[in-house]
């Protein structure tokens, strides 16, 4: 008796299969030929048998059709590291062509260039940029507005008969400054 | 073929969501086990499965593949899960006498404040009403030891890996946890 009591573990790594080949051997041949050992080894068969079919049972109960909904609400709470979200990003939008990230920015520069080369700023067809040029004004109108580029428009309020109107047009900055003079016939 | 762990954790690093998808169907019915085993609240359990899963995302990247991707995950589970239990201030009854024999059923020896907990609505004394109050009996440490054991069948190595603890510590908290058990659960056995 006394050595069962000592071998208690040692049935109990038994059952837990942590025992290593020559000593599972030998309490596997000691429990064979002892009562209140092999009693220990089927209860303890036995705990494991409940604990793991009520579990089983509790879990079969369960519905997993929302887990991953789930899973996705929670990603949504917390708040991701930078670099996660950008995974999340590309792999969202199939981010699978074949170019890598310079030849994209290259192009994005490239379409930029050209929509803003192909569609300067402008208030006169006919001007190069920095001119100044003098809309046909005539002197003995008494003009209220002059129409530039299609969709550039400035008002003049009011003009004397000697009143020269000179515009000069900035496409660095998109800027279209009007000159109205008396008598000296221009902009300095 | 089905990917590996290691596959589809590499696959997750790349932001495959695919891949994370997977992981998540391949454990979650294990992970919702441990929390429920944790909490015996099913939807407390879902919502911690469900957090700990998001939060390995967020960290795959920490992971080191060496190591094995369900120790990890069932270590997040049964840290969420004690912290889950710490808010809901629930205290597991860990002093009380082992019962002597005829002594009167389980169901008499149960705390009145355990009656709040869903699992206790008893209305019948099916034996799996007795087990899961049993487990409730013990505390955090030994439920997580003796779930990961007799549900999950981890070694006693992954135990202390996944508990951060030693295999002596495993060893002795499951020789008290079944010990608990056995004393609470005797007329089944």
């Amino acid at each position: 008796m006394s050595r069962c009591l000592r071998s208690e573990r040692l049935v109990t790594a038994l059952h837990d299969d942590e025992l290593d080949n020559p000593l599972r051997r030998e309490v596997a041949s000691h429990v064979s030929g002892c009562v209140v050992c092999s009693h220990r080894l089927a209860t303890l068969g036995r705990m494991q048998e409940l604990l793991s079919q009520t579990f089983d049972d509790e879990i079969e109960k369960i519905e997993f059709s929302n887990f991953w909904r789930g899973v996705e609400s929670k990603l949504q709470e917390q708040p991701l590291p930078w670099k996660v979200r950008l995974q999340l990003w590309r792999a969202r939008w199939q981010f699978n062509w074949p170019l890598s990230a310079p030849v994209w920015a290259a192009a994005a520069l490239l379409i930029s260039t050209t929509l803003l080369l192909s569609n300067p700023p402008s208030f006169n067809t006919e001007t190069a940029s920095n001119e100044i040029v003098s809309p046909p004004v005539s002197r003995s109108q008494d003009t209220r507005s002059v129409a530039f580029a299609s969709n550039q428009q400035a008002h003049i309020e009011s003009l004397s008969a000697v009143s020269t109107v000179s515009l000069w047009n900035e496409p660095a900055s998109n800027a279209t400054v009007i000159w109205v003079s008396e008598d000296d016939g221009g902009m300095p | 073929m089905e990917s590996s762990d290691w596959e589809l954790v590499r696959r997750c690093k790349e932001g495959d969501r695919q891949a994370f998808r997977e992981l998540v169907e391949r454990y979650q019915r294990k992970a919702v086990a441990i929390a429920l085993g944790m909490l015996h609240d099913r939807e407390d359990a879902l919502e911690v499965a469900q957090e700990a899963f998001a939060k390995v995302f967020t960290s795959i990247q920490q992971f080191k593949e060496e190591a094995s991707f369900y120790t990890w995950l069932y270590r997040i589970i049964v840290n969420l899960a004690i912290d889950r239990q710490r808010q809901k201030s629930r205290q597991p009854l860990l002093e009380r006498n082992d019962p002597e024999e005829g002594e009167s059923s389980l169901i008499d020896m149960m705390p009145a404040e355990a009656s709040a907990d869903p699992y206790e609505q008893i209305k019948d004394k099916e034996l799996g009403e007795h087990i899961r109050r049993a487990i409730a009996q013990l505390t955090p440490a030994h439920k997580a030891v003796i779930l990961m054991r007799e549900v999950e069948g981890l070694s006693y190595e992954e135990i202390s890996e996944i508990l951060q603890c030693s295999r002596g510590t495993v060893m002795s908290r499951l020789h008290y946890a079944r010990k608990r058990l056995q004393s609470l659960l005797g007329r089944y056995l």
